[in-house]
């Protein structure tokens, strides 16, 4: 018994271990100098003879590539906060939006509900792709195309957070929901004082789930956005082809990728509690 | 309370319904266009209910014609007088000689030659002259003697007495030269500072302020140890010493550096390095030309103010480089120019600007022009076309930058959405796209009623997509040779792909991508079969045959290549690759056997000479599957769904006039005949008394490949030309296929894999891209 | 003015309005949802019966080129093939890693390591992979340390088999969350209740662990569905436009589509794909709802 417990953490170890290593990779990458990164990667950058190698520490750690993200990239910190805006954007809106859908969705009962809650799951699945000529002919319409607007919009009426919302408010038992009613309580006061108190763990892993996929986000703006200066972050990958770049290509990669470790390792616990609660039953 | 929010209710789904409608609008092309008007209406609603008219006024550019033809122009000044005065060399004759325009420009007398010491053509020559405000000019005569190069100064004063000033520069510390021509120091830039004072830089950086009297040295500014070349501009008593990042300022009277000018710092950031410079309030602000236009700013100020947007005209053109900038007056200005393509056939051209307050401000109709690469033949084109067409701004926006690091594929996704949009250009440079689907697609407009009155062209290149019915959807502008070249022992024109390809080790110590997309260009045309598949036995002959003249590939040599190009930091871009000059020397000093290549017009002189060096050298068509095989250059093509289509054709049909078409960067061979010839024929040279000889040279410091510049024999130009006429079959231009052609075949070339294992993977990659 | 009454009475006069009042707390994200996405959507249906750029009708022409369409075939392949690959592998390798964890205290720590992945940026996963996974990559240079020959991982049919590890690789973690979420909310109770009639750990997890996982399996599945979709983007940035024929997916096919104007084809795809994602949440559902119950 002992010795299988022992053999499976092991397992869970290595496992967790291998999960790692591309994140220790790209740590590591960050601060190694230029010459050192050139030597371990330049048969795959430049298609020299040989094999890239890559030791999990630098020989001759250096701070470079981030001082020069920091003080000769001005486009870096433009970058770095179009990201902002467009996930505090769309969380914020989603914030509203979504948590009153979710919660008309789980209290209440109106005709062809279960028809709409079909056509939000399907629009969840749905690939950027399939809209994406349709989607810019809509923007465009609007004005909306090449503005940070026109991403942070759609995203603020996605329904993903409708739907893993909606599963916890569910939960809320309708009992109590009576009782509120007839001490008084309006309909909008069920939402604010109860709804939300109660929900705030499914919100907020809502919300830290929404904050990977925008911070990431590659497609829309992509396809939206033209000007330079309102690109965000993610989608800001210097040529690594280039040795001048390739440092830098690892410490920006390490810099975008801090903010949504401290948000995913902070919502953790919420993530456990909120997603879930929905789908527990007695 | 319910109602309010029913009321926000309805009003919401209205707007739904509204988009909806617009949205559904858009499907019938009618509507489209009435929709168009529609925003094109209130727009201008808008604009007059705000009471604001459109801003009218901007500076016109004109050529000014010029009395002789200037071999090259020194400077250019407004002297106190008010007469406008040239320096520089007659063309015709190599004179130096002095000009004056008492009329702001309009009619030109010539002042005097200057003195004869400096017009002995047999024992030196002039580099540098300038000119002061009071009319006296100094001019820096290099004389080659026994013991090298020494300069020697002379003042000429108003009316053309010379006198030397007797200068002398220190020699230069620490540099080393050959000892068959010793040359101590050389003098890289002279001005005036105010008429009693020169500013002199030397070749170490040093830049020394001297009477004009006696040659005293008052100032010396140190910048031997900047790393950026610096240029000298003197505004009032004011020094600016300009690079390509920033600008110094000294006082000209006590040498002391004066505190750097923040918006001026500013200026040079974002519009680059100042390429002339005047003032006309001695020295309280100045004018400056830089390639975004022209600027003023007032010493002391904290805004540049953009008097010519450079993208408009001349200014901003690649191939001009401004030598003199002369302010008439607020609204008139002259412009002196090294500019390759100007109409004047020195390539001197003196432009004026004048201020027209009736024009508006911005031209009122917009040509939208698209590219992937940058095409500098359609950049200097449209400065050409906005001259002729001042209501009409062109504006050109290549995708592909190098900071951008935008894929082909982002890109074209971009161009697609924005075409279904109505959003797209109006002509679009299709090189690199896929032309064929395009044109399939009904992406692109018959242009066949835009060559309807046929002109002087190579009817096989122009019509190189000419489809059954005779529509002419896209057409090369430009076209290149895949050609090969090399002496009796490894080559013979004209020989098949069979033959060439049968001398094993032909091709060795080649670079293997590289090879392999020349050959593509030669061979690709073969392989697509009746129904659109690729003929597999073509590829693994072509692989194979490839293989077999390539050799044994030995990595050393590529290591250097790769290392050399990776620790300059650039990345040589690929055209130029594939371009024949590209192997050049390596075929002149032995390393190959063969050069292969594209071969375009800038490559032809090089070509020419390396023949001359080889035994019996002589070029032909690039063996390969096919024959006579051209590739299409600077496709051009109207969307469909253009805004302007009738100026969008007008532009096409100046780019293929004569005088666009004799514009020639790097693109390729024009496709009219008369500009072909004069592209070839080296006319430029006829006047080169002085025995020029262009000089070529590589990595290597001794391999030095000298070319007399001469114009080009007429049996040449007739077998260039006969070439020409022969070529029937456009290369396929496909990336797709081809990227995955280069980097499977080069994995062949490299013996990684065999040929036939490279097919498979290539069929496999291209067969899904036929498929969709 | 109409006021709100206590209770669950319905006065009779606005009954009509009274059923749809409920609707209110969705509209403004519906209204979004049909500006955004509905509206569009319908112009893609629109165009599936449409020419790609000159917008003739012509019926179910496009359905039919893309049926017979071998690319449009190998895509639907590809992607059916990998979700039904790599789903299961991950929903089950997740639920073991769960169950393992929340037995220990030091279940977090680990669990942690395991969702750091989730949160680094594509582009950043991209350049890793392309250093691990090139012909002359760290995985080939390992390999040979091992005595063994490397491949071009990439250009064979391995490169279905990476893409399948990086997809558990990067959303292991997240399902391991779900799952002990899952877990933590089965009552102690029954366990003890289960362990006093003397059922070993074998048997406590056949009866009472799994099927109280059931609704839990539901949420999992749709999520992982979700960002089986997300893989693309890996795939696109590691491989371009058009990679080793194994991990040639819909969304390949989509923006390549996309890039040449096919917009004909491309919306017939789209209609025809949400009619399968269509069926697949309604099978999921019912197969929850059998769970509720």
């Amino acid at each position: 018994m002992m010795v299988r417990r022992l053999f499976l953490w092991f397992i869970l170890t290595a496992l967790a271990m291998l999960a790692l290593y591309p994140v220790l990779f790209l740590v590591s990458g960050s601060f190694m100098g230029k010459d050192e990164l050139w030597d371990y990667l330049g048969a795959v950058v430049s298609g020299s003879g040989g094999y890239a190698d890559f030791p999990l520490l630098p020989v001759y750690p250096t701070l470079r590539h981030y001082v020069q993200i920091f003080l000769d990239s001005p486009e870096f910190f433009v970058m770095f906060w179009n990201s902002m805006k467009i996930t505090f954007g769309v969380l914020a809106g989603q914030l509203v939006i979504g948590t009153m859908a979710a919660w008309g969705f789980a209290k209440y009962q109106f005709p062809w509900k279960r028809g709409f809650f079909l056509i939000y799951m399907i629009l969840m699945l749905l690939p950027f792709q399939v809209l994406m000529l349709s989607d810019y002919l809509v923007l465009d319409r609007l004005a909306l195309t090449d503005h940070l607007l026109g991403i942070i919009l759609p995203g603020i009426f996605s329904t993903f957070p409708v739907f893993i919302i909606y599963r916890f408010f569910r939960e809320i038992p309708d009992s109590l929901l009576e009782s509120a009613r007839l001490d008084g309580a309006r309909e909008w006061q069920l939402f604010w004082y109860l709804a939300l108190p109660i929900g705030s763990s499914g919100i907020i892993a809502a919300m830290v789930l929404g904050f990977l996929e925008y911070w990431s986000l590659m497609e829309q703006p992509m396809t939206f956005l033209k000007e330079k200066r309102l690109f965000p972050l993610s989608i800001f990958l210097p040529d690594i082809t280039s040795v001048e770049q390739s440092g830098m290509a690892f410490a920006a990669s390490v810099i975008t990728f801090l903010p949504a470790l401290l948000v995913f390792l902070g919502g953790q616990d919420y993530l456990e509690q909120g997603i879930m609660a929905g789908a527990v039953k007695e | 309370m319910k109602y309010g929010m029913l009321k926000r209710a309805a009003g919401t789904l209205l707007a739904a319904a509204l988009v909806l409608g617009s949205l559904t609008g858009c499907s019938g092309k009618g509507n489209e266009s009435a929709s168009n008007g529609n925003t094109k209406a209130s727009d201008e609603n808008g604009a007059e209910g705000d009471g604001k008219e459109q801003a009218k006024g901007r500076f016109l550019e004109e050529d000014v014609t010029l009395p002789i033809v200037f071999g090259n122009i020194f400077d250019m000044k407004k002297l106190e007088d008010g007469t406008i005065r040239i320096i520089g060399i007659n063309g015709d004759n190599g004179t130096k000689t002095v000009w004056d325009s008492k009329d702001l420009g309009a009619n030109w007398e010539k002042a005097f030659d200057a003195p004869k010491e400096i017009q002995d053509e047999g024992n030196g020559y002039v580099d540098y002259a300038a000119l002061s405000f009071d009319g006296q000019s100094v001019w820096v005569y290099n004389q080659i003697g026994d013991g090298g190069i020494t300069h020697v100064l002379y003042l000429v004063d108003q009316e053309g007495n010379g006198s030397v000033i007797p200068f002398e520069l220190p020699a230069a510390e620490g540099e080393a030269f050959s000892t068959d021509n010793p040359i101590e120091n050389l003098i890289m830039r002279i001005g005036f500072l105010g008429s009693e004072q020169l500013l002199i830089k030397d070749m170490t950086g040093k830049i020394f302020q001297i009477s004009v009297v006696d040659g005293s040295v008052k100032q010396t500014y140190d910048f031997s140890d900047a790393e950026d070349a610096h240029e000298i501009y003197v505004v009032g008593n004011k020094i600016l010493i300009a690079t390509s990042s920033e600008i110094l300022i000294y006082d000209g009277e006590t040498g002391e550096q004066q505190q750097t000018e923040e918006a001026l710092q500013k200026s040079v950031a974002e519009s680059g390095r100042f390429d002339a410079v005047d003032t006309i309030d001695a020295g309280e602000g100045m004018y400056y030309l830089t390639s975004g236009g022209l600027y003023h700013y007032k010493f002391g100020g904290t805004v540049m103010e953009q008097l010519i947007d450079g993208t408009m005209n001349s200014l901003g053109a690649p191939a001009f480089y401004p030598i003199a900038l002369t302010m008439l007056d607020e609204e008139n200005l002259l412009v002196a120019a090294n500019d390759i393509n100007s109409s004047s056939p020195g390539g001197i051209a003196l432009l004026k600007y004048t201020w027209s307050a009736e024009t508006s401000a911005k031209p009122d109709k917009e040509l939208r022009v698209y590219s992937l690469y940058d095409n500098r033949e359609m950049r200097q084109s449209i400065s050409h076309f906005q001259k002729e067409h001042t209501d009409v701004y062109v504006n050109y926006q290549a995708a592909m930058t190098e900071e951008n690091g935008v894929t082909v594929s982002d890109a074209l996704k971009t161009l697609t959405t924005e075409i279904m949009a109505g959003k797209g250009p109006d002509l679009i440079i299709l090189d690199g796209m896929p032309v064929e689907t395009y044109i399939e697609k009904g992406i692109l407009k018959d242009l066949s009623s835009v060559f309807a009155d046929s002109g002087n062209y190579f009817e096989n290149i122009l019509n190189a997509y000419q489809d059954s019915q005779g529509q002419i959807c896209a057409v090369p502008a430009r076209f290149l040779i895949p050609a090969a070249q090399g002496g009796s022992t490894y080559y013979t024109p004209g020989e098949d792909f069979d033959t060439f390809t049968s001398k094993q080790g032909v091709l060795e110590k080649m670079i293997p991508e590289v090879t392999i997309e020349k050959f593509w260009y030669s061979c690709g045309a073969s392989w697509q079969k009746e129904d659109k598949t690729l003929d597999v036995e073509k590829i693994t002959e072509f692989l194979t045959k490839l293989k077999n003249a390539f050799g044994e590939y030995d990595n050393s040599t590529e290591d250097d290549n790769v290392t050399k190009s990776m620790s300059e930091g650039e990345i040589v871009n690929e055209l130029k690759k594939v371009s024949l000059s590209y192997g050049d020397l390596d075929l002149a000093f032995g390393r190959y056997k063969v050069n292969v290549g594209l071969l375009g017009r800038l490559d032809y002189g090089m070509m020419n000479a390396v023949n001359e060096k080889l035994e019996n050298g002589d070029y032909g068509l690039m063996p390969g599957q096919v024959e006579n095989v051209f590739v299409p250059s600077m496709i051009l093509g109207i969307s469909s769904k253009a805004a302007q289509p009738e100026l969008a054709e007008e532009m096409v049909a100046y780019l293929f006039s004569k005088e666009a078409q004799k514009v020639s960067q790097s693109g390729g061979f024009p496709v009219e005949k008369e500009a072909f010839k004069s592209v070839i024929d080296g006319h430029e040279y006829e006047t080169n008394m002085d025995g020029l000889v262009g000089v070529a040279g590589g990595a290597n410091p001794d391999e030095r490949l000298d070319y007399a510049l001469i114009p080009t024999p007429e049996e040449a130009i007739n077998k260039l030309t006969s070439l020409v006429e022969s070529l029937t079959v456009p290369a396929l231009e496909d990336d797709v296929i081809k990227d995955a052609v280069v980097t499977q075949g080069a994995k062949v070339l490299k013996g990684e894999i065999t040929p036939e294992e490279a097919t498979d993977a290539i069929m496999q990659k291209v067969n899904i891209y036929l498929a969709e | 003015m109409h006021r709100k009454r206590k209770g669950t009475r319905i006065s009779e006069n606005c009954g009509k309005f009274k059923k749809w009042q409920g609707f209110l707390w969705i509209l403004p994200s519906f209204f979004g949802a049909l500006v955004f996405y509905l509206l569009p959507y319908a112009d893609v249906v629109r165009r599936s019966f449409l020419g790609a750029v000159d917008n003739r009708f012509v019926g179910l022409v496009n359905y039919r080129i893309i049926l017979d369409n071998t690319a449009f075939l190998l895509a639907v392949k590809n992607t059916v093939r990998f979700t039904l690959i790599c789903i299961p592998i991950l929903i089950v390798l997740a639920l073991v890693c769960a169950v393992v964890l929340y037995q220990s205290k030091y279940g977090g720590m680990i669990k942690s390591a395991f969702l750091m992945p989730m949160a680094l940026p594509a582009v950043s996963v991209a350049l890793v992979w392309r250093l691990l996974f090139h012909s002359q990559g760290l995985l080939n240079n390992w390999l040979e340390h091992l005595g063994l020959l490397g491949k071009d991982w990439m250009n064979t049919p391995s490169a279905f088999w990476i893409l399948v590890v990086s997809y558990i690789w990067k959303n292991l973690g997240y399902d391991i969350v779900l799952w002990m979420a899952g877990l933590a909310g089965i009552s102690e109770n029954i366990y003890e209740a289960a362990r006093v009639d003397g059922a070993g750990e074998w048997k406590c997890f056949l009866n009472i662990t799994l099927p109280n996982l059931k609704p839990s399996f539901y949420t999992i599945t749709v999520l992982s569905f979700l960002n089986s979709f997300k893989v693309f983007r890996e795939a696109y940035l590691v491989a371009g436009d058009y990679p080793h024929e194994s991990i040639y997916m819909m969304q390949h096919l989509f923006n390549n589509w996309f890039r040449n104007f096919s917009f004909d084809k491309m919306a017939a795809a789209a209609v025809i794909e949400s009619l399968i994602l269509l069926g697949l949440i309604l099978l999921l559902q019912k197969a929850w709802d059998s769970g509720v119950e």
